[in-house]
């Protein structure tokens, strides 16, 4: 769904509206409840040839794609306006990629994280998937900033709504003033202990360049860029890099969307698994029960089960 | 009515949710300059005497706690200064380096009867004060005097 005018929806006693940019406003009186999720992180592969040593999701070559038709299924009862940010592994490999997204298009909004590496072996597929509005955002996983210019020039001449994604302690805080000149903004991670995240940090702890010494000066550094730089954060680097103090607590009361899985949940299409982020280790098979089921219900239980 | 607001980008995350979405706004709270994450506040540049001035800048306000502390004896001194670093060092992650200097018109002052009444004692009681006073941005210190 490609946005021209507002979407407006209401979930629960929530009114939704997101405009043509992604500006998303959400107003509510008293306690918030939502019926459904307003934004589904769905991984529809496994298989990734990018090899980064620290990928939470544990991608490689041998990785599997997942059964789109399938999961066609458990979105279709979704409500019209509910974001997906499709991810993997690399997406753009999975070969139904453009079927799925044409059933998506007139139903959901439909965004495609990309990591920096395959843009120039993909370059026709995403002109493709671009020029024909079967995707609005476009995350891209930075690599190399160095070489932004050149493997991002086409897709900087055809589409504004791009997002480059960092993370903190794998990039140093000076990533920021490396892509603020090109004026797009810039989704900060936290640093995921979880999948090869778990051997990366432990594996270069204690050199210079420490996973966690690199967090320490994202905490020491991010004031300077906060109001000046356009950044968006994950709650994984919220906590991490400790974010609210920075913050009065009315402009925190209207930035802040909240905890994981209040509005947000996971799919693992792949393994079939519903869970309410990518790193958590609470997982139901979709079999066992429905999106909605799983999104009502399953938060009731997480919290249970973590008390 | 509660508004929440996610600015100009749409939900490209693959890992979790976009929490937080910011650019060109208030309600931001000032940091303080460090050097390979050491704070250092050269208290000499500072004199509070008893012209009419309004500070809302971090550093001036830091220093101005920093001398107040210094101009204690002993242990009073030392414990006004701990609590100063622990605030200082959990907003910014930085540490607070204490500057050694002796008291006196050379080495930075506050005009004598604002020490001598104790009259920031109290805040030194509740560190989230001394937090709210020198990082929030609309906090602010006022010199001035009596004599008009």
């Amino acid at each position: 769904m490609i946005i021209t005018d507002n979407i407006r929806y209401r979930n629960g006693n929530v009114d939704v509206t997101i405009s043509s940019d992604g500006t998303k406003v959400r107003q509510f009186d008293g306690a918030q409840f939502v019926v459904h999720p307003e934004t589904i992180d769905v991984k529809i592969t496994n298989y990734c040839d990018a090899a980064c040593p620290f990928c939470h999701e544990n991608s490689t070559v041998n990785g599997t794609h997942c059964d789109l038709e399938k999961l066609e299924k458990i979105l279709s009862k979704l409500p019209m306006g509910v974001e997906l940010a499709i991810g993997g592994g690399n997406p753009l490999s999975h070969p139904e990629l453009l079927r799925f997204l044409f059933f998506c298009k007139d139903r959901f909004i439909i965004n495609l994280t990309v990591n920096q590496k395959h843009l120039k072996t993909h370059e026709d597929l995403l002109r493709y998937l671009i020029m024909h509005k079967l995707v609005n955002g476009i995350g891209i996983s930075v690599t190399n900033s160095k070489t932004i210019e050149n493997d991002m020039d086409y897709l900087f001449a055809i589409t504004k709504n791009i997002v480059f994604h960092v993370i903190a302690g794998v990039h140093g805080v000076s990533i920021i003033d490396e892509l603020a000149p090109y004026k797009y903004p810039i989704l900060v991670l936290g640093y995921k202990l979880w999948g090869r995240g778990v051997e990366y940090s432990d594996r270069i702890s204690g050199k210079n360049h420490a996973v966690w010494e690199k967090v320490k000066m994202w905490k020491i550094d991010i004031p300077r860029y906060l109001g000046k730089v356009h950044l968006c954060f994950d709650n994984l680097a919220v906590e991490q890099l400790e974010l609210q103090k920075w913050f009065d607590e009315k402009t925190w009361n209207e930035v802040y969307l909240g905890e994981d899985f209040t509005i947000s949940m996971y799919i693992d299409a792949v393994l079939e698994q519903f869970a309410p982020t990518s790193r958590d280790p609470y997982r139901v098979s979709w079999n066992k029960m429905s999106l909605e089921e799983f999104f009502n219900n399953g938060k009731t239980k997480e919290i249970t089960n973590r008390r | 009515m509660t508004t929440q607001i996610r600015k100009s980008v749409f939900e490209t995350n693959s890992s979790s949710t976009h929490s937080l979405s910011i650019s060109n706004i208030g309600g931001l709270y000032q940091t303080l300059r460090h050097d390979n994450g050491i704070i250092s506040v050269p208290l000499r540049f500072y004199t509070f005497g008893w012209e009419q001035e309004t500070y809302y800048d971090a550093e001036s306000k830091l220093a101005y706690m920093m001398i107040y502390a210094r101009d204690w004896a002993n242990d009073k001194q030392k414990e006004f200064f701990e609590i100063l670093k622990e605030v200082v060092e959990k907003q910014t992650g930085c540490i607070l380096l204490n500057d050694e200097s002796e008291g006196g018109y050379d080495n930075g002052y506050i005009d004598h009867q604002s020490v001598e009444d104790c009259d920031l004692h109290y805040m030194f009681r509740e560190p989230e004060l001394i937090r709210q006073f020198i990082f929030n941005p609309n906090s602010y210190l006022e010199t001035d005097n009596d004599n008009h």
